[in-house]
């Protein structure tokens, strides 16, 4: 079977997950939204 | 910390979850892959306004092909033809992160009470999948003579929530990591065919918007191909099968505790000592940020035209995704595992699609949709 090694990183406490970071980066985006930085986004 | 072990190649396209601890770091190697991802997903939306005119102004018979199978087929041409080259890998792991990002903002597109209420509903309906598919794959690995923690690693991934339930339990169970490597392949594989056959089965059999999202969401494992195959279906299908699908990873911590006593019970794992901070570390933050922005929509702390505009982002995150779903899907890599595992699944992942169909059309004959 083909593999590949892959190096994972134990998370820290400290540290946020990717989920976290996600949210945050969400929230941000929304505040930004929110006080008229971002106006339009288009689609 | 960190520590290495043999994965099929497969599943390197989780890396995202694998690499879940050091977002901030090495940002820069993430800008071509990123790059790629709105680059095919834009395409898709280029070829969605265009292909259908110009065969229109052809005169010729073309299906209309919405942007989100642009993006995943043109990723999955991409992946099973020249490959993802290295540069690329590391931001196209990303995908999971834009799908978090893209499931956050949608909250703005949901009124809290509609949460409450498909949620309400969406929870009944995945405690009785979450038990039902549990025990069969349970029954099924017994009779295939998979190993148990294998058996495990497939039914949790199966019941709950793709990838992340796999990569969390394995962890919580001490499972091998080739166990864990056969399970991700296995739910990939039927994640990706998933992708195909269900917006098929869901217009053969004229189901709702609501219905077919509710069935995604139900049954199709991994959160990043519950939300394409939605999406597929109609947007409203998408919004639904996303819900429902959140409801599902929300249940992630329990199923996995519940598995980490008893395996700890057998002696072959870890005691857990705290349960609350067990169930708030395997917890999916983004159903937080779902709700808190579903709350702030409610009760107007924005107005119609940003509620738009973050609707327009959430679209633009899932389309960043669904280019990741193509490019992390390689069929000759997924032939390479083992056929066992596979078929445990596939066989699985049958039975719990008829399983959750026949639940949400009994629910829709209840409630009336």
């Amino acid at each position: 079977m083909a593999t590949t090694k892959i190096k994972i990183e134990k998370s820290s406490p400290t540290k946020f997950s990717w989920d976290t970071w996600a949210v945050l980066a969400a929230f941000l985006a929304a505040l930004l939204i929110r006080i008229g930085v971002v106006k339009h986004i288009p689609w | 910390m960190s520590e290495t072990f043999a994965i099929p190649q497969a599943s390197r396209v989780d890396e995202a979850h694998i690499k879940q601890a050091q977002p901030g770091l090495q940002f820069l190697r993430l800008i071509p892959g990123i790059i790629l991802l709105a680059a095919i997903g834009y395409a898709g939306k280029l070829l969605e306004l265009n292909v259908g005119k110009y065969a229109k102004a052809h005169h010729w018979i073309f299906p209309n092909i919405e942007y989100v199978l642009w993006a995943i087929l043109l990723g999955l041409a991409i992946s099973n033809t020249v490959g993802v080259p290295a540069i690329f890998r590391a931001g196209v792991a990303t995908y999971e992160f834009w799908l978090k990002v893209g499931i956050v903002l949608l909250g703005a597109r949901f009124l809290l009470g509609d949460v409450l209420k498909l949620g309400g509903v969406s929870l009944v309906l995945v405690a009785i999948e979450i038990t039902g598919a549990i025990a069969f794959m349970t029954l099924l690995g017994r009779l295939f003579h998979l190993k148990p923690k294998l058996t495990t690693l497939l039914a949790v991934g199966s019941a709950v929530c793709g990838v992340s339930a796999i990569i969390a339990t394995q962890g919580a169970i001490d499972a091998d990591e080739d166990d864990s490597s056969f399970a991700i392949a296995a739910i990939l594989a039927l994640g990706a065919l998933a992708l195909f056959t269900f917006p098929l089965i869901g217009h053969a059999l004229h189901l709702s918007d609501h219905a077919y999202g509710l069935w995604a969401g139900l049954a199709v494992d991994n959160t990043a191909e519950a939300s394409a195959a939605g999406a597929l279906y109609s947007d409203a299908a998408g919004k639904l099968a996303v819900l429902a699908k959140t409801t599902r990873n929300a249940m992630i911590g329990f199923v996995v505790l519940a598995y980490a006593i008893y395996w700890a019970g057998q002696g072959q794992a870890k005691s857990v000592k705290n349960k609350a901070a067990f169930l708030w570390q395997k917890f999916p933050k983004f159903v937080l940020g779902f709700l808190l922005i579903s709350v702030l929509a409610t009760y107007g702390f924005f107005n119609k035209e940003q509620i738009g505009a973050l609707a327009n982002l959430s679209r633009w995150a899932f389309l960043l995704t669904f280019a990741g779903v193509g490019l992390r899907t390689n069929f000759r890599e997924m032939r390479k595992q083992g056929l066992r595992p596979f078929a445990v699944g596939a066989i699985g992942e049958v039975v719990i699609a008829v399983f959750t169909l026949g639940l949400v059309v009994g629910a829709q004959k209840i409630w009336g949709w």
